[in-house]
């Protein structure tokens, strides 16, 4: 049987925002921004949702007057984060083997 | 980048992709471990031949070089720090920050102590904080010449404690070699290979 994805990670940007934070302990959002070649805008927008959802946090302050952003995985987005993976396999493994 | 009908495939392979990415940029150059590798190196072999030639500088090496050492360290740390600052952070590098801070502690209690447990006694005590410093290092970021080299600094330490002084400067140089600067230099080109 093929297990339902979670919709909020099966989105390409998004997806690629988890990945790199679950990699790391933490990321600047230039860091982000950089890596996955989204625009500012459309990074901030998932973000949002991730943040929303509690899959990360996000902490924003000020370096040298710039703001900063730092993205955080959560638990709870670990946990989805694996079970996406998890559920992901469901599609790719021959059916007879499950 | 913001397409959501994307196959299970093409998920897998970003989630690759995007770790990979991170893994890319996290490489070290091996410059501390060349640095100390080589000033260690050179002021232990320096050390042995004004011994050997029976010159009263030949402990001057070390308050000459060391602390050259740390100078270079801390304008190279900071440079790095302003043209390329960390925008990320990974458990490799605080588990790294604390095991040579670890280490940096260690070394002084030992090198400090020299009156109470020993002149003798320090260069192999110096062996056995060495050989904790690259073993560590090697499991964390994965690289077997490290855990090596740990285990011959041990190994070292262990002859150390049985020979004279001038012959501790030889096994300083030769645990330095092996477990600091022929590993550094391989992180240094795989390093360069990469960028």
């Amino acid at each position: 049987m093929f297990k339902e994805l979670d919709p909020l990670l099966h989105s390409q940007l998004r997806l690629a925002i988890m990945s790199l934070l679950v990699s790391v302990e933490e990321a600047e959002f230039t860091f982000i921004k950089e890596k996955t070649g989204a625009t500012a805008g459309n990074l901030s927008a998932q973000i949002d949702k991730l943040k929303q959802a509690e899959y990360i946090e996000v902490n924003k302050s000020f370096k040298n007057n710039y703001p900063l952003t730092v993205c955080k995985v959560t638990k709870k987005g670990l946990a989805a984060f694996e079970q996406y993976v998890e559920h992901l396999k469901s599609y790719l493994t021959p059916k007879n083997s499950k | 980048m913001d397409n959501e009908n994307f196959s299970p495939e093409q998920s897998l392979q970003l989630i690759n992709k995007m770790i990979g990415e991170v893994k890319q940029g996290l490489k070290d150059n091996g410059f501390f471990f060349l640095l100390w590798g080589w000033l260690v190196f050179i002021a232990s072999i320096t050390s042995y031949i004004l011994l050997k030639m029976e010159s009263e500088y030949s402990y001057y090496t070390w308050p000459i070089l060391m602390p050259l050492g740390g100078i270079v360290s801390a304008i190279y740390g900071f440079t790095r720090m302003k043209k390329q600052p960390k925008r990320v952070k990974t458990f490799v590098d605080r588990a790294m920050a604390y095991v040579w801070i670890a280490f940096g502690a260690s070394l002084f209690i030992v090198l400090s102590s020299g009156g109470q447990i020993g002149f003798e006694k320090v260069y192999p005590f110096v062996l056995v904080v060495y050989g904790i410093g690259t073993f560590i290092t090697g499991g964390i970021i994965k690289m077997k010449l490290f855990v090596f080299g740990g285990i011959f600094c041990w190994i070292l330490a262990i002859a150390a404690f049985y020979v004279t002084f001038d012959i501790q400067l030889l096994l300083l140089a030769a645990a330095i070699a092996v477990a600091y600067i022929i590993p550094g230099h391989v992180l240094n080109s795989n390093y360069r290979k990469d960028v």
